[in-house]
């Protein structure tokens, strides 16, 4: 299996001043990003509407509106209407203006599933998109199924794509199995054979350490050993303690949320991070902002990184800047991701009906702000580069970005298809 | 590192742990010691003394700043708050007083999101960065400070109630409030000031925990739930108690995790269920708990609202609107909200479940989703290797819960009140453990997926209008039964019990088996929930058998009414529809959920049947019950309230 590495270096550098200009004042494509046709509500709240009257293609959103990631959550909705916006002035999909209306999930998932059935059933809506927890996304694809209505999710559970894999569903990230056999080249390659993994236990940490020990399975390398958290842990002393004890080459952690942050916390108080190499797949906006400088030196995936030298990533960020004045984050980016690949599904197909559209999905590609998109057809697997980045400060966000370090396929990394447990 | 090196480290990340813990607890301890009001605020007090450390440190940069000024803040905030909400409500009963904390909890973190955010990063103090060495042994110079300073807290605590006038009368009044007010003494005004230095300890160990933790607005849950079983476990009121317990279950886990870590996240509730089984009124209790427990669990309402026969006019009429309303919203091209009131419906039938032990039997049960999860997930597994027929779910989870509860009854109904809460909350977190752990079985924390559609005497039940129904059918049996096995000499000993126990034992009553049967009824029905909502999901996940799905169920029950059967299953629909709409519209619902929670706690506490009640008392005699029971105005503030007349007998 040939695999294809570009190595980029410095991007974060040069990122941080080519975007002086927009992040603070608003410059940049300005003019494009005022807005002619749309009605948006102002506000962020749910079952909120942007619409474009007239016969329009209807989206229904759902947002994690619930702590600690509302704030995230919020860039979110942002992603979505200026997505809207921009397509609406561009003459919409296919001539047909587009109505978005906004859902909350609560960051629980029967509440998803409820918001899901409100927007389908009573909404008719002719796309759904969001519920960014894999509980709720899993709960709501079987769902979008039965009643024939695309859903597109930026959640990366690695199920979505295998056993629990629908014609309905499109995940837009890549999971955290394929996302940790990508990082791990790198992590040999940098930091050596030796090494420990820590996850958190439930589906997706075990998805990572499954991911990793597969990329590690016909290399020269030493696991030490696997530990194990609870999922609702928030003290890693004592397994801070056995890696800086054990003295490995790298630390791989399938750990992600308020619980890397506490990890990151504790490892930067016992010298951990200057002694041993951390990894691990998970590095959101929520996450960088809270662990602060403490994050600094791990090497993860860049989801996004409003620096990423691209004119899409241009565009994108500066349209985000000029209408919000700030920067996009990851779930901004999924979000305006996610609805140009709609638009070029229902462009493909000529029409919004289910059968047509998801036969689209499983064909076209996006060039996104990130790079190249597009899904697997066999499971809908979601096919970008693998940005691994090491992060760093960044003085406009108020917390560290991801530095690229090299730039990895993700196709070559995937299960095969006949392995991948997609029965559909 | 060798051996004995790691072990030492390890036993210190314990003890620093443990005294984190300790002093959330110490502060829960000294509120619930004086006060008998067990906070659910106090984690919330916790969070939000790390937030106002984050924007002291942003404003000054300095550490030491922020760790002064956020506890007084938070001290003044509190100050506040207690006299303007539980200042009015120490004579109510336990349930209240737990939902009122539920509600300023939700009022707190949200209101603290809006404010501040959702996430906020706090830097470990620069004079306390990195680690120190001694011997062979590197260990962080914070994690250092955190234990001294705990210890310091800790001592000057103790010497405060200990050396002090003030330390006197609390501890006094702690042991005896009655006795103390008769020697003259405000004792409400040290419980202001005891709720105060409470919550100045919780902030004081927020600023603390913030170099350390995640500072988000959920931090205080994870570490109220531990700071409870802290205080249980070392014995109420015990602050000596609260000190070993923080340290024990802080080195337990941590030793426990590292040298034993197939049965990592089962530490804490092990410990606590192990300890109040052995020794029921923890670790450093000095008192009786039988005496204690009854007078925490005592209910005595002082008028009767009677639950209403599904014979009545009104039951009738109210299930004839609800079996037209299908038609009607299919009628406007809408299946949607047939699907909502299913959830309402089996969100009704959760709250009846808990009002069968709490209001009709004045146990506390925290245990209740438990039932209502294990019937969810017994039906799920059913669906998804035996059969997805609706009857068989029934005959087999149904049984399963009654079983399950009967035995939660056998090893924790000696206890009440508070106990009788924690207990069973440790239960249900222990099962929730479970669902999570045991993959296998459970399909861990993604759940049970993609269960068929069921069927009900071998027609498939795809239908959301029909699913209802069955749903709607359900319930009304469901409460039909209940409301006429509590109608027989059975209802009426129970009755005796909540409003008497030791006098129902002199009649001669095993009032132990009544109320276990009571529990296992209660359970029962709360697997028919179960059941309802698996048969109506496609997915049964963790989140059914998390505690908060209890707490929900206790809002409910207030809500429609507590112990009228029928208010808690208004109550509960109406909870879950809330919940919903309010979720659509605004950003923080939270904080008016919050709001709401304790406006009906302090002004309705008998829910919204006694706006029905006195509705009706107003425009006439005709719309009661013959016997005037549910037409009856009167008061209503307070109308149930903690009746200590049997134990000063």
């Amino acid at each position: 299996m040939r695999r294809r590495e570009v190595i980029k270096t410095g991007v974060c550098a040069t990122g941080l001043l080519g975007l002086a200009g927009c992040s603070g004042g608003g410059t940049g494509t300005e003019g494009e990003s005022t807005s002619q046709s749309r009605t948006t509500t102002g506000g962020s709240a749910g079952s909120q509407t942007s619409s474009a009257g007239g016969d329009a293609i209807k989206i229904g959103t759902l947002h994690a509106l619930a702590p600690p990631v509302i704030d995230a959550a919020k860039q979110e909705q942002r992603g979505v209407k200026l997505a809207v916006n921009r397509i609406n002035e561009a003459g919409g999909i296919d001539g047909q203006q587009v109505e978005v209306i906004h859902e909350n999930t609560n960051a629980n998932p029967k509440t998803a599933l409820e918001k899901a059935q409100r927007l389908i059933e009573n909404e008719n809506v002719d796309l759904l998109y969001g519920a960014n927890l894999s509980p709720s996304a899993l709960r709501i694809a079987p769902y979008t199924n039965e009643e024939n209505t695309p859903y597109l999710t930026p959640v990366s559970s690695t199920a979505l794509a295998g056993e629990a894999c629908q014609q309905s569903t499109f995940p837009t990230n890549i999971d955290p199995t394929t996302r940790s056999k990508a990082i791990v080249p790198t992590m040999l390659e940098r930091s050596g054979s030796q090494g420990w993994i820590h996850i958190l236990d439930f589906a997706w940490g075990h998805d990572v350490r499954d991911g990793v020990q597969a990329a590690l399975a016909d290399r020269d390398a030493e696991v030490l050993d696997v530990t194990t958290s609870a999922l609702d842990a928030t003290d890693f002393s004592n397994v801070v303690s056995q890696i800086s004890s054990a003295d490995p080459d790298w630390a791989y952690l399938g750990v992600a949320g308020g619980a890397l942050v506490g990890f990151l916390k504790q490892a930067q108080q016992f010298g951990l991070a200057e002694q041993v190499d951390l990894y691990g797949p998970a590095s959101s906006q929520p996450t960088r902002q809270g662990a602060g400088g403490a994050i600094e030196g791990y090497v993860s995936q860049a989801r996004f990184t409003p620096f990423y030298d691209s004119a899409e990533n241009d565009q994108f960020v500066s349209s985000f800047a000029a209408e919000y004045d700030s920067l996009p984050n990851d779930y901004a980016k999924d979000a305006w991701e996610a609805l140009h690949l709609y638009k070029a599904a229902v462009e493909e197909a000529g029409t919004t009906s289910f059968g047509d559209v998801t036969a689209a999905l499983e064909s076209v590609q996006v060039v996104g702000p990130m790079g190249e998109v597009s899904f697997r057809e066999c499971d809908h697997s979601c096919q970008r580069p693998v940005h691994v980045a090491e992060m760093v400060a960044s003085e406009e966000y108020g917390y560290p970005c991801g530095d690229i370090i090299t730039t990895l396929d993700s196709e070559s990394k995937m299960v095969p298809c006949e392995e991948s447990g997609c029965s559909r | 590192m060798s051996f004995s090196n790691l072990f030492v480290v390890q036993l210190l990340n314990g003890v620093a742990l443990g005294l984190l813990y300790v002093l959330v607890a110490s502060g829960l301890s000294v509120i619930f010691g004086v006060s008998g009001i067990l906070n659910f605020a106090h984690g919330s007090l916790y969070m939000l003394g790390a937030y106002l450390g984050v924007v002291v440190m942003g404003a000054t940069g300095n550490f030491w700043l922020a760790l002064l000024l956020a506890p007084l803040l938070v001290g003044a905030a509190s100050g506040v708050i207690e006299r303007l909400t539980l200042h009015h409500l120490y004579d109510r009963p336990v349930a209240y007083q737990l939902l009122l904390t539920f509600g300023l909890s939700l009022m707190i973190i949200e209101g603290t999101g809006a404010v501040f955010g959702s996430q906020r990063a706090f830097p470990t103090p620069e004079a306390l960065a990195g680690p120190i060495q001694f011997g062979g042994i590197f260990y962080p110079k914070y994690r250092l400070f955190v234990i001294g300073a705990s210890i310091l807290v800790s001592i000057g605590i103790w010497a405060f109630f200990r050396y002090t006038d003030f330390g006197l009368v609390v501890r006094a009044g702690s042991q005896n409030r009655e006795m103390v007010k008769s020697l003259g003494i405000d004792v409400s005004r040290y419980f202001t000031l005891v709720f105060v230095l409470g919550s100045v300890l919780a902030a004081v160990a927020g600023v603390l925990a913030a170099p350390l933790f995640a500072v988000n607005t959920n931090m205080g849950n994870e570490i109220l739930l531990v700071s409870f079983i802290v205080v249980i476990l070392g014995g109420l009121g015990s602050f000596r108690g609260s000190v070993i317990a923080g340290l024990l279950i802080g080195v337990t886990t941590t030793l426990g995790e590292t040298y034993v870590p197939q049965l990592t996240g089962f530490y804490i509730y092990g410990i606590l269920l192990g300890t109040l089984l052995l020794r029921p009124q923890g670790l450093f209790g000095q008192y009786d708990l039988a005496k204690v427990a009854s007078k925490a669990s005592k209910i005595s309402y002082q008028r009767r609202i009677d639950p209403v026969p599904i014979r009545d006019r009104r039951a009738l009429a109210a299930v004839a609107v609800m079996a037209l309303i299908p038609i009607i919203a299919v009628g406007v091209g809408s299946a949607y909200y047939v699907g909502v009131l299913s959830i309402m419906l089996v969100w009704g039938l959760i709250a009846l479940s808990l009002d069968l032990a709490l209001g009709r039997l004045g146990l506390l049960s925290f245990g209740h989703a438990a039932f209502f999860g294990l019937g969810a997930y017994a039906t799920g597994l059913l669906f998804l290797n035996a059969t997805n027929s609706l009857l068989v779910a029934l005959l087999v989870a149904v049984p399963l819960t009654v079983a399950v509860a009967w035995l939660v009854g056998a090893v924790s109904i000696r206890f009440a009140g508070v106990f009788f809460a924690m207990v069973t909350l440790a239960i249900t977190q222990l099962f929730y453990q479970l669902s999570v752990t045991w993959t296998d079985l459970t399909g861990g924390s993604d759940g049970l997926t993609a269960l068929p559609s069921p069927t009900l005497l071998g027609v498939t039940v795809d239908s959301t209008v029909v699913f209802y129904y069955i749903t709607l059918a359900s319930v009304v049996v469901t409460y039909g039964l209940v409301v006429r096995m509590l109608d027989s000499p059975f209802g009426r000993v129970i009755e005796a019990i909540r409003e008497g126990e030791r006098r129902t034992s002199f009649l001669g009553y095993d009032t132990s088996v009544y109320k276990r049967r009571t529990l296992a009824l209660s359970g029962g029905v709360a697997g028919v929930a179960g059941v309802l909502y698996a048969g109506s999901q496609s997915v049964v996940t963790p989140n059914v058998l998390h505690w908060t799905i209890s707490g929900d169920a206790l809002f409910s029950v207030i809500l429609g009414g507590m112990g009228t059967l029928f208010g808690p299953l208004i109550g509960g629909g109406i909870y879950a529809g809330m919940q919903l709409l309010l979720s659509s519209y605004i950003d923080s619902w939270r904080f008016v959920l919050g709001l709401l929670l304790v406006l009906t706690v302090m002004f309705a506490p008998r829910g919204l049947v006694s706006v029905y009640s006195k509705l009706a008392g107003f425009v006439g005699p005709r719309f009661g019950r013959p016997d005037g029971s549910a037409g009856e105005g009167g008061p209503s503030v307070p109308e149930a309230s903690a009746n200590a007349s049997e134990e000063n007998r």
